[in-house]
């Protein structure tokens, strides 16, 4: 079980990885999505030995690792708020730049870097 | 609360200034020194009725943090100092600044906000002579380093203005910042902030040479001491009110009274202490050689300035006691010079010591006034300049001839450009200019009065020279002022400087312009070019990393993964692998979590190939959703509900942005992005491998213990049935506000990204 | 013919939000609390965005005001963690402290927790009702813009 879970978050995170890699910006959002959510996994992986109850705690039951659950509850929401944030910056990207192409992006910034140098220098 | 009465009118004066010059520009002026001289009445009333005292706000006890605030002699001092020439100062910005204001070009009305901005600087001089606690030393500290940086820049029009503001801030917050170090060094080192505390455990357990290095460097900025005395020539680019005055009496007085707050610190630290009286010396002998030779009057002033407190921090570095009253006797002629070479400019609009010469026929009143401050910063007997002599020969005599030498050379050069200021603007042929308002040479004037009073009756200065030396040194002085008519080597000495500074004054056509010449070359490799040299450095630094990092934003981001998971790997790799890995029981209840876990991982691989945007979309919630009944089969039904709802929304709003992108530029921007580099996908393997290895790692290496089995228990004590609740809320509390706080930083990048009007392009 | 998924979507608002509250409230003894409440709440919320559009959506004043509500949160939020600092306790301590007789009746127990987990329901539900109202105002005016 110990080997099927950490297969699974490597797989997810290399996904991940493999998707921010890419020269388009939805993509690369979607592998921060993805890589959050490997994380998230493996906090809870932590519990998978030992599940059992959660609800009405009763002496002696077995119970999933509470502190793991929230801390999973705590990683997805931050990751929530986060790739909201990140989408409302690909639209407002695509919106400023006319692109979701990230070597366009980088183009338009060493222009607009050189531009300013320019001005400065004058 | 006694002792917060003076403080608080110091901290009321800059609002009620403010009020006032709403309703009318003047009051402004006049509501604050009212203010500052009631503040000064109540200080000095408290002082004489009830003696030294401290008093101890608690503020956060559980962490063990108080407001503690003490009425020693050195607070009294310096506050008084602060309270009373600020109020001197504020007056004459009531003449000055109409003046300044109208040749800069700007409203009348901005005086208010000049006026308001000294009085701030008086009240945070105030709370930092006044707080006993090394964490609000430094909160004061900082308070007059922006505070001085609002004011060195107070003409925004004027480039030369805002370089020398960037410059004080750049210089004397960095130095701040390493005083911060060393207040937190010698906090852990003794578990406690509060002064007394520390100066009474350091009794037994010295504190270590780092932190007094640090606490050292903060004050030497703050004092502009070598290496860090450029910032304050530059500084003289402000009015000149914030010259007088934060160069007099309060900024540099700032860092020498931090050194005699903590001396008790640097008793023992023999060392640290001869190397401040090494930067004393310099100081003082490089600040009036270029005294000797500058020609802009504010800048000669600003030399000696540097000089002076080169005296004073000798004077801290030999432990003397004569240390604050060295201090307070230099303030009142350094403000009354800064004052009058103001009204002289305002009256002729020249800068420089050669392009004037005999105001005395015009200005006899301000020509009086300041030779009485000369008279006191050269250490004339009669004013209480004498007796700042004094003590600082009396202090060196002990040391021997190689000290006495130094000290007579220093006193001398100090008489002889004091003589070439004044005579430079007084003295000399006949030049006629208009009669100088009379509020501009009034505070000259008063401040005259006081300097001759001190000298005249040296027994007023006797009673809070000795409560500021006590409160130094921590024992009772025996500080005596008096004129002795004998030949004791004080008195030779000061003969000695009178005479070496008569000689060089005389003598001074014959050698200025060759001293001009070789202090020209020397600020050729002097501190400030090394100041330029770093920033220009750091310029180039930053500019190369950018060009580098901009260039191709997937290099960045494999250029951080690569390495990291290569990093995680060669971990791996040296540490034993006996019993490292587990493979772990697969049994009958685990099946539906491996159904699910497979399901996850073939939408996580189904996204690499998905063609269009929608499905990609789809498959990624297909992954979320597979991990939300994951958690549900591993009983985490809080995390698992929470990831089913956010999950839905997520996606909606994704399915939302894909409506929002334009249709033609997503289909092209998905043609050209299906070119993957070979190197991508060797970076995604090395990353998925090491990610896959270190958790194996740390999964198979579960302690037996867990603090989530202690959790249980303690939630139903804490009246919470629902554990993951109860950790949420109670025992992880503090992570939640954090969190809180990242997903309110979200909505407002949100809102500030997409804001409701239709934003610039 | 009229669809007939605007008037049930308008119909199911109201319940939506009222599990939302029932979720924050028995967050400290069942499954539930701040985030799923907060979450749902604006799930319910996004509902009423994608059938009856910006405008109808916009009639709630929760809706209107949902960012100042998250700020509302966040004083909650913090309000509950470092008041108690000021009464000599430690941040984060809840009341009533543990050993201190319980309030409330039935299900329900009042607990400074529940203030705690209001907090964050209305921070999590500005997120959302936030964002979702961002990209409709734009998804009605967009315009072509750059090459």
């Amino acid at each position: 079980m110990i080997l099927i879970a950490s297969l699974v978050v490597g797989l997810l995170f290399a996904c991940g990885v493999r998707m921010v890699l890419e020269r388009e910006l939805v993509r690369v959002a979607c592998g921060t999505v993805l890589i959050t959510n490997s994380s998230v996994l493996l906090i809870v992986a932590g519990s998978f030995p030992e599940r059992g109850e959660a609800l009405s705690v009763r002496q002696g039951w077995p119970v999933t690792d509470p502190v793991l659950q929230s801390l999973a509850l705590t990683a997805i929401v931050i990751g929530f708020a986060v790739s909201a944030l990140l989408l409302t910056l690909v639209h407002r990207t695509q919106r400023a730049h006319g692109s979701l192409r990230t070597d366009r992006l980088v183009e338009a910034e060493l222009k607009r870097v050189h531009a300013v140098e320019k001005e400065e220098g004058h | 609360m006694p002792i917060l009465l003076p403080i608080l009118l110091a901290l009321a004066c800059a609002p009620l200034a403010y009020v006032a010059g709403r309703w009318r520009t003047g009051a402004a002026a006049w509501t604050g020194a009212l203010g500052a001289l009631v503040a000064l009445g109540a200080l000095v009333h408290e002082w004489t009725t009830q003696g030294p005292s401290r008093l101890v706000l608690p503020w956060a006890p559980t962490w063990g943090l108080s407001l503690e605030f003490t009425r020693d002699g050195l607070s009294g001092l310096y506050a008084a100092l602060a309270l009373g020439v600020g109020a001197l100062v504020v007056l004459y910005s009531r003449a000055y600044m109409p003046h300044h204001l109208a040749e800069e070009g700007r409203p009348a009305r901005d005086e208010v906000r000049f006026q308001g901005l000294i009085l701030a600087f008086m009240a945070a001089m105030v709370l930092l002579v006044t707080v006993d606690d090394l964490l609000l030393l430094f909160v004061a500290l900082d308070l007059t380093t922006i505070i001085s940086y609002l004011l060195i820049g107070f003409d925004r029009e004027d480039p030369e203005s805002r370089a020398a503001a960037l410059l004080s801030l750049v210089l004397t917050g960095a130095t701040s910042v390493v005083f911060f170090a060393g207040a937190m060094t010698l906090g852990l080192q003794y578990g406690t902030f509060s002064l007394p505390l520390v100066i009474e455990r350091a009794a037994h357990d010295p504190a270590s040479t780092g932190a007094l290095v640090c606490l050292a460097v903060g004050a030497l900025g703050k004092s502009a001491q070598v290496p860090f005395h450029f910032w304050l020539p530059r500084a003289m680019a402000a009015p000149t009110p914030v010259s007088s005055y934060l160069h007099s009496a309060a900024m540099v007085a700032a860092g020498v009274f931090l050194l005699q707050r903590l001396y008790p610190l640097f008793a023992p630290a023999t060392e640290v202490r001869d190397g401040l009286l090494a930067i004393g010396f310099l100081s003082m002998g490089m600040g009036s050689l270029m005294a000797l030779v500058a020609d802009p009057f504010k800048r000669v002033l600003a030399y000696s300035t540097i000089a002076q407190y080169g005296y004073a921090l000798v004077l801290v570095a030999l432990g003397s006691e004569g240390a604050p009253l060295y201090v307070a006797a230099h303030a009142p002629c350094k403000a009354a010079l800064f004052l009058t070479v103001g009204a002289i400019t305002q009256v002729t609009g020249k800068k420089k010591l050669s392009e004037v010469s005999g105001l005395r026929h015009s200005l006899p009143v301000l020509a009086g006034a300041s030779a009485i401050a000369a008279a006191g910063l050269s250490a004339v007997p009669l004013t209480e300049g004498f007796f700042k002599d004094e003590v600082f020969f009396a202090a060196l005599v002990p040391k021997g001839p190689a000290f006495m030498a130094a000290g007579l050379v220093g006193a001398g050069m100090t008489l002889a450009y004091t003589l070439r200021l004044w005579w430079g603007l007084f003295g000399g042929p006949r030049q006629d200019v208009p009669a100088a308002p009379r509020l501009l040479v009034a505070p000259v004037v008063v401040l005259a009065g006081l300097i001759l009073l001190g000298g005249l009756v040296p027994g007023l200065l006797v009673e809070p020279a000795r409560a500021a030396a006590e409160a130094m040194r921590g024992e009772p002085s025996t500080l005596e002022l008096a004129y002795h008519f004998d030949a004791r080597p004080e008195n030779l000495l000061a003969v000695g400087a009178w005479v070496l500074g008569a000689l060089l004054f005389a003598t001074r056509h014959a050698w200025t312009p060759a001293l001009s010449r070789v202090l020209e070359a020397a600020s050729r490799v002097g501190a400030e070019r090394g100041y330029r040299l770093l920033l220009h450095q750091l310029d180039r630094l930053s500019t190369w990393l950018h060009e580098k990092e901009v260039r191709d934003l997937r290099d960045r981001v494999a250029s951080v993964l690569v390495p990291t998971g290569l990093l995680g790997l060669a971990v791996l790799g040296v540490t034993p692998l006996r019993d490292r890995f587990k493979v772990g029981p697969v049994g009958w209840a685990d099946v539906t979590l491996v159904m699910a876990l497979a399901f996850a991982s073939a939408a996580a691989l189904a996204t690499l190939r998905a063609k269009g945007h929608l499905r990609l979309v789809l498959l990624i919630s297909c992954v979320g959703f597979s991990l939300a009944m994951v958690f549900a089969f591993a009983a985490a039904p809080d995390v698992a509900l929470t990831s089913v709802l956010v999950e839905t929304t997520f996606t909606l709003l994704f399915a939302g942005l894909l409506a929002l992108l334009p249709e033609d530029r997503l289909r092209r921007a998905q043609e050209e992005a299906q070119k993957p580099r070979g190197r991508d996908r060797l970076a995604a393997g090395v990353a998925g491998a090491s990610a896959f290895l270190l958790s194996w790692s740390a999964l198979s290496h579960l302690h037996a213990d867990r603090v989530g089995t202690r959790t249980v228990e303690l939630a139903e004590i804490a009246h919470s049935p629902n554990v993951v609740a109860a950790v949420l809320t109670d025992f992880r509390g503090l992570d939640t506000v954090g969190e809180m706080s990242v997903v309110v930083a979200a909505l407002l990048g949100v809102t500030s990204l997409l804001g409701l009007k239709k934003g610039r392009r | 013919m009229r669809s007939f998924v605007p008037p049930l979507s308008r119909l199911l608002l109201w319940p939506s939000l009222i599990i939302a509250l029932a979720l924050w409230l028995k967050g400290g003894a069942s499954v539930g609390g701040g985030f799923p409440a907060g979450a749902f709440a604006g799930l319910a919320v996004l509902l009423q965005y994608v059938t009856v559009g910006r405008d109808q959506a916009r009639r709630y004043v929760a809706v209107r005001y949902a960012a100042p509500l998250a700020g509302v949160g966040l004083l909650l939020v913090v309000g509950t963690a470092f008041m108690p600092v000021l009464a000599g306790y430690a941040p984060m301590s809840l009341f009533p402290r543990p050993g201190q007789p319980e309030l409330g009746a039935g299900g329900l127990h009042l607990h400074t927790a529940l203030i705690f987990e209001g907090g964050l329901m209305l921070i999590v539900f500005g997120l959302v009702v936030t964002v979702i109202d961002r990209f409709a105002l734009r998804t009605g005016t967009e315009e072509e813009s750059g090459p």
